[in-house]
């Protein structure tokens, strides 16, 4: 196992609702899997408590031997091997895609930086746009630049956070190719948060089904769809909630 | 058979008629000064070759000496104020502003005595290095000096819009910078500072007008710059095109500024519409941390309101009983009428061509009306020169009518010249605010039947009656500093509070100076305190 949550909860002060209650799974070397759910149901939260961007109220989370949060241990982000995707690309406005890109580079000289940015830039199949600043790109060409950023950054885990919402589906059906050929090349392990049961096939070996901050479902691809939990999991992955 | 044609009168558009007219009027002193360069002068060749690379020269060294300091007590103290959560924030980020109550001129006086307590050093030097040298370091100080209580002063504005930006920068950028690997301090450095670009520009260039127009503190410091360098060829030589020439090049220097930074930003963009962001949390320092960012904020507080307000409150207490208070509140009466009453009709008026510039549905006269606010852009002496000048031919025309002078040294002079100069103060902010509060109201108005008086009178202006309060608020606190324009346009007699400040200092009366100066801080105080408080309840009710 490369990440293990473990019974992770975390609620809002605002609301007081708890947004993520005892959830527990794991994801193995390599594996592409998927967590899925309506809007509400904490999947964003559980993506953003394994990037290190909100802090779990209790739980814990193990990435290989090393404990990112627990009781009294809480590994900033910028010290987890995680890299995100964030849904609208996040990516800085002032910076060129190749500044952009070079940003996620930490050490080497310049030659060596250069070469990493050109690499990344071919992946994604942009390196004629690398003088552009993200306001000169199409939707998908930004995604594909926070792809190739968060990957620049050498992470071991990478998280995508509804990498195709806001794009068209002509464009989300060769993204989405596009993404998955690239991790399953590099035996990358991801996660994708998407509210999409297409999408999330279409990325994953295994699915996550959430409800209401809790794990309903939790099997592969293929069981879920043919076995769904419960009218909620139907309704999800087959778009109605019960097969007559 | 034909259908008869009926011919239509041509309709005069009588708000884009009076709007057109109003901003004209504005422009006119900034028009009379452009004019007036054109005629011929004796004296220009030999002050363009005696004095005015000085002039020059001192206004660069304030310019860049003031900008450096200020962006090092406003950009520190704006990131650490937005991003930490440290003990007294909240505290500390009111009284960063403060600063801003002290009119330049007060804080000059206080500051005075740093020359003073220089002179054994500089008499050691003298024996030790010669008098070079001591001229030398006598300079260092005086400069150095000015500069710090220029920036203590004037590094508010700055920290305003920068703390604004980064609170409102989109928290996913900081996120994703987290998540690349870069620590706090390296995400300030390679984007939350970069994308605050716009504001740090902003800022700098107000502070820059401000330095450019002041007249108080470098005069009382001995530093000409081209403000005071006016001042001199208009009132001491009675060179009039040196002086309108001398102001042209101010003007110009200050729109080289604007352009050469609006170039060189080309293509970029500093935020991204389309992205999604969560609100900003805090981070919590640690105890070192903590300390530091306390020291950061109380150093430019300490520099740019306490020291001088304490001195300025020890002086009044000297001063005392002695003071002449009945003629003092009797004088500072009709000033203060002077100022609430300019605030209000400025304030209207900018309210006014605000609405007319949000109704046109073509481009030509919501330019022209935004060129008509530049005065604030214009030092403050060159405004009173231009109002001079304009007034001065309006009166020889009737006299030459058969007319009496009616305009030149008279209140209605010194009321329009705060108009032309202050206007933006007003207009800029209600701009903003008849665009999102109001958006596209008016059109709904229209299609409910209403004409344009109506919906200015029942949908604006209770809309944006309280904006309007604190731009006047604004504009108020402005006027009552305001010091050079009132110099050179007031009536035979009349004071303000600041010209009352600076004639007693001028004199060497320092302590009677303090009161003034006092007033017109804690009038800034309250204006201050009004107006975080109304944006604060605003953008809690917003949210």
């Amino acid at each position: 196992m490369i990440l293990k949550i473990n019974q992770i909860s975390k609620t809002f002060a605002r609301n007081e609702v708890a947004a993520v209650r005892d959830v527990s799974f794991s994801v193995g070397e390599g594996e592409l899997l998927s967590l899925i759910g309506e809007s509400g149901s904490g999947k964003t939260t559980l993506l953003r408590m394994i990037a290190g961007l909100e802090v779990p109220e209790k739980g814990e989370i193990h990435f290989k031997d090393q404990c990112y949060c627990g009781a009294d241990i809480w590994v900033p982000p910028e010290r987890r091997q995680v890299g995100l995707v964030f849904q609208g690309g996040a990516l800085f406005p002032h910076m060129t895609v190749a500044q952009n890109i070079g940003y996620a580079i930490i050490g080497g000289d310049k030659d060596e930086r250069g070469a990493t940015i050109k690499d990344h830039l071919s992946l994604v199949r942009l390196l004629d746009k690398d003088k552009r600043y993200p306001h000169e790109l199409s939707g998908g060409e930004r995604q594909r630049v926070a792809l190739a950023r968060a990957l620049a950054s050498k992470p071991e885990v990478i998280l995508l956070d509804e990498p195709y919402s806001n794009l068209d589906t002509a464009l989300t059906y060769d993204l989405r190719e596009e993404v998955k050929e690239i991790l399953s090349s590099r035996r990358m392990t991801g996660i994708l948060v998407t509210h999409n049961a297409s999408d999330a096939r279409h990325f994953a070996d295994r699915i996550v089904i959430l409800r209401k901050g809790r794990v309903i479902q939790a099997e592969s691809v293929e069981a879920v769809a043919k076995e769904p939990a419960d009218d909620y999991c139907r309704l999800l992955i087959h778009g109605r909630p019960s097969d007559s | 058979m034909l259908g008869r044609r009926v011919s239509q009168p041509t309709r005069i558009d009588w708000w884009a008629a009076s709007s057109f007219a109003f901003a004209l009027l504005l422009l006119a002193p900034l028009l009379a000064v452009f004019f007036g360069i054109f005629e011929e002068s004796q004296e220009w060749p030999h002050l363009a070759r005696t004095v005015l690379p000085g002039y020059l020269l001192n206004t660069l060294i304030l310019i860049s000496g003031v900008g450096v300091l200020s962006a090092c007590f406003a950009i520190p103290t704006a990131w650490l104020i937005a991003t930490y959560e440290f003990p007294g924030r909240r505290f500390w980020q009111w009284a960063l502003v403060m600063p801003l109550a002290v009119p330049t001129f007060a804080s000059a006086f206080t500051y005075f005595d740093v020359l003073e307590f220089s002179i054994p050093l500089l008499v050691e030097v003298r024996e030790v290095w010669g008098i070079e040298v001591m001229q030398w370091v006598e300079r260092i100080i005086r400069y150095g000096t000015l500069i710090t209580l220029l920036s203590g002063v004037l590094y508010p504005y700055l920290f305003i819009l920068l703390r604004t930006t980064f609170e409102g920068q989109q928290s996913v950028y900081f996120e994703a910078g987290r998540v690349l690997g870069k620590s706090p301090r390296s995400i300030f450095r390679s984007i939350a500072l970069p994308l605050a670009r716009p504001a740090l520009i902003a800022g700098l260039s107000l502070i820059t007008m401000e330095v450019i127009s002041d007249y108080g503190a470098v005069n009382f410091f001995g530093v000409p710059t081209l403000t005071e360098g006016i001042f001199r060829t208009w009132f001491g030589l009675g060179d009039r095109v040196s002086g309108l020439r001398l102001a042209a090049m101010v003007v110009a220097l200050v729109f080289v500024v604007l352009w050469l930074e609006s170039w060189q930003r080309k293509r970029q963009r500093y935020a991204e519409s389309s992205q999604s962001s969560r609100p900003h949390r805090r981070l919590s320092p640690n105890r070192l941390g903590s300390i530091f960012a306390v020291v950061s904020c109380a150093l430019p507080v300490l520099i740019g309101f306490a020291y001088p307000v304490s001195r300025l409150v020890s002086w009044a207490m000297i001063a005392g009983e002695d003071f002449d208070y009945s003629r003092f509140f009797e004088q500072i009466m009709s000033s203060l009428l002077l100022a609430a009453s300019s605030a209000l009709v400025i304030t209207f008026l900018a309210f006014f061509l605000a609405f007319c510039a949000s109704i046109q549905t073509g481009r030509l006269l919501p330019k022209w009306i935004q060129a008509s606010t530049l005065g604030y852009a214009i030092p403050s002496v060159v405004t009173g020169v231009g109002v001079m000048v304009l007034f001065g031919r309006i009166d020889r025309f009737s006299h030459l009518s058969g007319f009496s002078l009616v305009l030149s040294g008279t209140l209605i002079a010194i009321g329009f010249a705060y108009a032309v100069r202050f206007m933006t103060v007003a207009y800029k902010p209600l701009g903003a605010a008849m665009d999102s509060v109001c958006g596209s109201l008016h059109e709904a108005s229209r299609m409910l039947r209403r004409g344009r008086w109506s919906s200015l009178m029942k949908i604006h202006f209770p809309l944006l009656k309280l904006n309007m309060l604190a731009c006047a608020t604004l504009v108020f606190i402005d006027i009552s500093k305001e010091l050079p324009l009132t110099l050179v346009l007031r009536p035979s007699g009349f004071e303000t509070l600041a010209t009352f400040a600076f004639g007693f200092a001028k004199e060497g009366q320092i302590y009677d100076c303090a009161f003034p100066s006092l007033l017109i801080t804690m009038l800034g105080v309250c204006g201050l305190l009004f107006i975080n408080r109304w944006i604060q309840e605003t953008t809690e009710h917003d949210t």
